[in-house]
């Protein structure tokens, strides 16, 4: 099951689709496909035959009958702004984008539910939510881009998640269509929930898009805090602030996010955006508590102290809210600001324990070393979640395989100190040769039957998660055969 | 036949031939007894906490260790597992919480037993050892296993060792409430509870005989628990007495004076669990977790059959369990 790459079956797929959706839905041009061959992982394109938009779970119905009937591959996607290559389709075939899927279908404040399409852009469902003074707590840096149906298959977090969550711990409810173009109702989604619904949904959130079409997503809102207090704390090495992120949580507070920037990516920001971050330390620490103001005041106190109990240069609270948004503007920024001072970069998502966030950015400063590379570090450092970016000049070949070498060589680092992969990016096309390191035989062949019992054909986004292994048609595009540009820079 | 291994390589051998039925069980708090011919596999024999990290905010045990000895390992270092099952007896096992999504009222920050289940080790249906989830509180490596074994009563695999987040014992607690003999007005003030900005770590409508009683669990910081009663006050939401009553309602047997009925009521009663929306008007004895959507309630005669399992998640079961061993006499739809 390759893609269909010769002419007569791609016209047929074609003309089967546009009887089947509405003419606006279907894109088969090639220019109008191209903007669909990469994601925010750059280097890993690939490109779908054609390009479908379906409306609605009828739609997306009716186009995956079409691929079932021609065993042609379906990839979806919401906006592209994925970091592990998981959107573009690497075998061909059908590209489903749910950019026509943008409605707010309900929002109930007394039970503190919102029923979503999943193209809704993620920060537009906090946006409906405001008016309740109630919001959706996961919160990627992407979020005034990214869908909630990519929150879903990646399980996305960010920066506030520490605390809540990330978007497995709300939600409540699934449509998704799988290959054989089979609706499922899921948990609040169905009229009769099974007990084994919320195991199912478990499943189905991060399966990266393997399982089929989330079409209608359930999530809770949590409301708004009455109180949030940020700080800044400045260190003279990021081992110290790596130990001032575990003296935190060891003074038995979890606070809403704990953001640790290192010097290169602080100078980026401070270049970009003007953040007010200092400018002198090698590390900066962006620390929130959020609450009752008497909860907030209370925690206060202990998380100056422990903030302060590594050899800080400094630690206090935002000056006014203008400082704390300017903080925050400039750390969610922080990719795009170190594209402007480099010529290309690569992400990376490894997890570590937090107690061991010194040591592993220590050995990840010493890969960088022996590399010759930069490497920046932007981290949701109160869950160990480590965003180590990797600059190079995209123009240099040898850079570019220095700089690819080097990534995984700090995923392994990650695996060896007791963490995982991947907090948040998913595995996707770019870490799906690692898969092994992390999971033995037994367990993979475990994730194969899974794949399995929702898509017995494995059609459904191939090439994505687990390890190219021996099948055919699996054809790598090789790495730097395309610009390795962020196109979120 | 029953076998009670005191190891990982035990529960695998036992489970090494594939064709025989196995019931499995923990501490045996409401496991059912195996049926004739079937392996009767207690799992109570693994116990242990291998590690504890304090600063990673993780826990990792056997999955026969007792919740007692769980929460005993935890206190010294002033943390606790964020869900408050209900242990009847004492028996109740970390595995067996997990396998029966047994998670009871309280959740801090609203995580629930599927929400703290981070990693395991299983056996499968086919005598596979696997490793699922990972060690540390955020991870999206690979299908998220753990969720679906959530629930999952000993159905789709034997658990041998479990990850799981733990939180800090809050430093202090209180329970305030409201009682009436009229519904609406006790649901208002529990939805008014839940928006106090010190988020109740439980928020339940307890109705029966007529009566009603809304209370919600305040945890945190002393002043901010202070500070809360005082706005719950506000609210028409007052502290339950200090003679003991309040004592009666924190914790475990708070979770088990309200959604765990500890004398169930006598048959031919049935207990029956929705959306909070569809909760029944003429039941017994009902219990709504307001935070969580959804009611328990205790109504006359015999519960409707449980909607069918779908062939979709049939499929998966056969995933984890091909040969069907682990229903042992469950038929198809078991869970
Ligand atoms: C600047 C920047 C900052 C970022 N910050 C964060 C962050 O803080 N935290 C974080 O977690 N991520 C972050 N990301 C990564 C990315 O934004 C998230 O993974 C996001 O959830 C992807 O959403 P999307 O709509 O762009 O999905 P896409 O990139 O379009 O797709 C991602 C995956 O989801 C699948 N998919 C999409 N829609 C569906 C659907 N309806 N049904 C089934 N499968 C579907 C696709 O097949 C693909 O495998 C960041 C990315 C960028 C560029
Ligand atoms: C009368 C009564 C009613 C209860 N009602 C509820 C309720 O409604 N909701 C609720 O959440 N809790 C309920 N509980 C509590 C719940 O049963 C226990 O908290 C939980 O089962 C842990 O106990 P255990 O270790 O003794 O497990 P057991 O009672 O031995 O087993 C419980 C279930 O989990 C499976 N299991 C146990 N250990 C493992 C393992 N290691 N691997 C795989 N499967 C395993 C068993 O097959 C069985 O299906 C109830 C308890 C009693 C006594």
């Amino acid at each position: 099951m390759g893609g269909l790459r010769d002419h007569e079956s791609v016209s047929e797929l074609v003309r089967r689709l546009t009887a089947a959706l509405p003419p606006e839905a279907v894109l088969s041009r090639p220019e109008e496909r191209l903007v669909y061959a990469c994601d925010g992982q750059t280097l890993h394109p690939g490109e779908a035959d054609v390009v479908v938009l379906p409306s609605s779970t009828a739609e997306v119905v009716a186009a995956l009958r079409v691929a079932r009937d021609l065993g042609v591959p379906v990839v979806p996607r919401g906006a592209g702004t994925g970091l592990s290559g998981g959107a573009i389709a690497a075998h061909g075939g059908v590209l489903l984008g749910t950019a026509r899927m943008k409605t707010i279908l309900a929002v109930d404040p007394v039970e503190r539910r919102a029923r979503l399409q999943p193209g809704v852009v993620n920060i537009d469902v906090s946006r409906a939510a405001a008016p309740h003074g109630l919001r959706f707590a996961p919160d990627p840096s992407s979020q005034v881009a990214c869908t909630i149906g990519g929150n879903v298959a990646e399980n996305s977090g960010g920066p506030h998640t520490l605390r809540l969550g990330v978007t497995t711990n709300h939600v409540t409810g699934l449509v998704l269509v799988t290959a054989d173009a089979e609706v499922h109702r899921l948990g609040e989604c169905a009229e009769s929930p099974t007990t084994a619904d919320d195991g199912l949904i478990g499943a189905i959130v991060g399966s990266e898009g393997l399982f089929g079409v989330v079409t209608e997503i359930v999530v809770r809102l949590v409301p708004g805090a009455e109180e949030v207090r940020t700080f800044l704390a400045s260190y003279r090495s990021v081992a110290d602030a790596a130990r001032a992120v575990a003296a935190v949580i060891a003074a038995g507070v979890v606070p809403a996010a704990v953001e640790l920037m290192d010097r290169l990516a602080v100078r980026a920001v401070e270049e970009h955006a003007r953040a007010g971050f200092p400018l002198d330390a090698e590390a900066v620490l962006l620390v929130e508590l959020e609450g009752s103001v008497a909860e907030v005041d209370a925690l206060q106190e202990p998380v100056l102290a422990a903030l302060r109990a590594h050899a800080a240069i400094d630690a206090r609270a935002a000056e006014d809210d203008d400082h704390r948004a300017r903080m925050w503007n400039g750390r969610k920024q922080a990719l795009g600001a170190l594209g402007k001072i480099s010529r290309g970069y690569y992400t990376h998502d490894g997890v570590v324990p937090p107690s061991r966030l010194a040591e592993a950015l220590e050995r990840i400063a010493e890969i960088g070393r022996r590399y010759g590379l930069r490497i920046a570090s932007v981290n949701h450092a109160g869950d160990g979640n480590l965003h180590p970016l990797i600059l190079f000049d995209r123009a240099d070949a040898d850079e570019l395989r220095r700089a690819a070498d080097a990534g995984r060589e700090i995923l392994s680092t990650c695996l060896d100190l007791g963490g995982s992969l991947t907090g948040e990016h998913g595995v996707g096309s770019e870490k799906r040769e690692l898969l092994d390191r992390q999971f033995d035989e037994p367990t993979r062949a475990l994730f194969a039957r899974l794949r399995r019992a929702f898509d017995p054909d494995e059609r459904m986004n191939p090439g994505k998660l687990f390890p190219s292994g021996s099948r055919c048609g699996e054809g790598r595009v090789p790495l730097g055969t395309k610009a390795a540009r962020g196109g979120w820079l | 036949m029953a076998v009670r291994p005191d190891n990982e390589a035990g529960v695998v051998a036992a489970l090494g031939d594939a064709s025989t039925p196995v019931r499995i069980r923990g501490g045996g708090t409401s496991a059912v007894a195996a049926p004739e011919g079937a392996l009767d596999l207690a799992l109570d024999g693994l116990t242990g906490l291998v590690e504890h990290r304090p600063a990673d905010l993780i826990a990792r045990a056997r999955a026969g260790t007792p919740l007692h000895e769980i929460a005993a390992s935890l206190a010294p270092h002033g943390q606790r597992l964020p869900v408050a099952a209900w242990d009847r007896d004492a028996r109740g096992t970390i595995g067996g919480l997990f396998a029966a999504g047994a998670d009871g009222l309280r959740a801090r920050l609203g995580f629930r037993a599927r929400d703290i289940l981070l990693g395991a080790r299983a056996v499968l249906g086919n005598g596979d050892l696997v490793t699922v989830g990972a060690n540390v509180v955020k991870s999206v490596a690979g299908f998220d296993v753990p969720k679906v074994l959530v629930g999952s009563r000993g159905t789709l695999a034997a658990l041998t060792e479990v990850t799981f987040r733990v939180e800090a014992v809050p430093e202090s607690t209180a329970t305030v409430g409201f009682e009436f003999d009229d519904l609406d007005p006790v649901l208002d003030r529990a939805r008014a509870a839940w928006s106090l900005s010190l988020a109740p770590s439980a928020v339940v409508v307890v109705a029966e005989a007529g009566r009603y009683r809304a209370a919600a669990l305040l945890e945190g910081p002393r002043q901010a628990v202070t500070a809360a009663v005082d706005d719950a006050a506000t609210l028409g939401l007052h502290r339950f007495a200090e003679d003991g009553s309040e004592q009666a309602l924190s914790d475990e047997r708070w979770v088990a004076a309200t959604a765990l009925d500890a004398s169930p009521p006598p048959s031919p009663l049935t207990r029956i669990t929705g959306r909070s929306g569809d909760a029944p008007m003429d039941a017994h004895r009902m219990v709504i977790d307001v935070a969580r959507g959804r009611f328990t309630a205790w109504v006359d005669g015999h519960a409707p059959p449980p909607p069918p399992l779908t062939p979709l998640f049939e499929r998966v079961r056969v995933a984890f369990d091909p040969t069907g061993r682990f229903l042992a006499g469950r038929g198809y739809g078991a869970r």
